[in-house]
C-alpha cells in the first residue's frame, strides 16, 4: 500500500516550479540530470543522442509545470518521459543501429572507460573487450527488456515503478527481467569465474 | 528499494524435485537473489541448495557474473554545458508566439495522434479555397502564402501531457481496485 500523506521532495519542489519557483526546477534538474543521460546513454549507446534525448525530458517536465499534480511519484513520470524518447528513438534508428553493428562499429565510449593508470596495455585491452561485449548484450535485448533493466539495475526503480513506466502489471516486469537476465547470464557465462 | 516476495517454496528440503529450476516456470527467485530482496534466512537456503545442485549453482554463478560486468560499465559524465544548453531552450522556447504555445496545450489528448492530418487537412483546404476560382479574391498565379503551422512541436508538447494524464488514470484505476478489496 502506498502512502501519500506527504508529498515526495521531488513532487514537492515540481509545485513550486508550478508556482513559478525557478530556483525549484535547477534543483530538480541538478538532482535528476545525471540518472536520466546516464539511463537513456545506456538505452542508445550515444552520449550526443542521450544529451539529446535528455534535453527533450527536462524540456518537457519544465512545459509540464503548470499542469502538474503530484499523483505519481515524481522519478516514475520523468522516467517514463525518458523511456517513451529512447524507444521512440530505438525504434525510429533500429535499421543505422543494425547497419553500424554488422559494420563491427568499436561501440563508442569504451575506450574511454579505461582508467588511465590501468597497469598494462594487455589489461585495458582485455578491459575493452569485456565492455564492448557487455554493451553489446545489453543492444541486443529488446528495447522494453533493456529499459527494465536497465532501470532495475541502475536507477533502483521498484517493479510498480518501472510497472507503470512499461505500462505493464508488475508480474510482466518479473517475467521482462527475468528474461532479460537469462539472456545476459547466458552471454556474458565466461565471465564468471 | 525493489519489493521482493516469500519466494523460497521448494527450498526446504533437499528433493531435487524441488529445484526451482525443476518446478517450472520463471525461477524469479534467482532475480531476488540478484537484487538482494530475499531475506537472509531465504538466501541461505537457496545458497545451501545451490550448493548441492550443480544446475544452480552455476546459475547463481551466472547471475552473479551479469551483476559484476554490469557494474563495471560506467557511463561518461555529462557535458559541462548540458545546462546552459537547457536553459537557452527554454529561453528560445518562451520567445515562441502565444498561439503556438497555446496550441500545444489547448488540444484534447485524444486529438493528438490526429493533430497531424489535421494541420495538413487545413493546409490543403486552406490552400485549394486561396487558389479557388469561385473565392472571391481569386487571381491567377497569386502565390499561397499560409504561416505553417508547427504540428511536430504541438505533438511532442501534448506527449508529456499525454504521458501524465494516462499515469493519473492508471493511479486512480488502481486506487479504485484496491478501494473494493
Ligand atoms: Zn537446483
Amino acid at each position: 500500500m502506498a502512502s501519500v500523506a506527504m508529498p515526495e521532495w521531488d513532487a514537492e519542489l515540481m509545485l513550486r516550479v508550478r508556482e513559478g519557483d525557478e530556483a525549484s526546477f535547477s534543483l530538480l534538474l541538478e538532482r535528476h540530470r545525471r540518472p536520466v543521460v546516464h539511463f537513456l546513454f545506456r538505452m542508445v549507446q550515444n552520449q550526443a543522442v542521450a544529451e539529446e534525448l535528455a534535453q527533450e525530458v527536462f524540456l518537457r517536465v519544465y512545459r509540464s509545470r503548470e499542469t502538474y499534480e503530484p499523483t505519481a511519484k515524481f522519478t516514475t513520470w520523468l522516467f517514463r518521459i525518458a523511456t517513451h524518447l529512447a524507444l521512440n528513438w530505438i525504434r525510429d534508428n533500429r535499421n543505422e543501429r543494425l547497419q553500424t553493428s554488422l559494420d563491427g562499429e568499436v561501440l563508442e565510449g569504451a575506450v574511454r572507460q579505461v582508467s588511465d593508470n590501468a597497469p598494462s596495455i594487455e589489461q585495458h585491452l582485455l578491459r575493452d573487450a569485456r565492455l564492448a561485449e557487455i554493451r553489446s548484450a545489453i543492444e541486443a535485448l529488446p528495447a522494453k527488456q533493456r529499459a527494465a533493466v536497465l532501470m532495475h539495475k541502475y536507477e533502483e526503480l521498484d517493479y510498480a515503478q518501472i510497472a507503470q513506466i512499461l505500462e505493464c502489471s508488475e508480474s510482466a516486469v518479473k517475467s521482462l527481467l527475468f528474461r532479460a537476465y537469462e539472456t545476459l547470464r547466458l552471454k556474458l557465462a565466461r565471465f564468471a569465474r | 528499494m525493489h519489493t521482493g516476495n516469500s519466494v523460497t517454496n521448494g527450498l526446504h528440503s533437499p528433493d531435487p524435485a524441488q529445484c526451482p529450476l525443476q518446478a517450472g516456470g520463471e525461477a524469479v527467485i534467482f532475480l531476488h537473489w540478484m537484487e538482494g530482496s530475499l531475506n537472509p534466512e531465504e538466501s541461505a537456503l537457496l545458497e545451501r541448495h545451490a550448493a548441492a545442485c550443480p544446475s544452480c549453482h552455476s546459475v547463481l554463478q551466472g547471475h552473479q557474473a551479469v551483476r559484476s560486468a554490469l557494474d563495471d560499465w560506467q557511463p561518461e559524465e555529462v557535458s559541462p554545458d548540458f545546462t546552459r544548453k537547457l536553459y537557452a531552450a527554454i529561453a528560445q522556447e518562451r520567445r515562441l508566439p502565444w498561439w503556438k504555445r497555446a496550441l500545444a496545450w489547448a488540444a484534447p489528448v485524444p486529438a493528438r495522434a490526429a493533430l497531424p492530418l489535421a494541420a495538413s487537412c487545413l493546409l490543403l483546404l486552406g490552400a485549394i479555397l486561396f487558389q479557388s476560382p469561385f473565392s472571391p479574391g481569386f487571381k491567377a498565379k497569386q502565390p499561397v502564402i499560409v504561416e505553417r503551422v508547427d504540428v511536430e512541436q504541438a505533438d511532442r508538447s501534448l506527449d508529456d501531457l499525454n504521458l501524465l494524464r494516462e499515469l493519473h488514470e492508471e493511479l486512480k484505476l488502481e486506487g479504485a481496485t484496491a478501494g473494493n478489496l
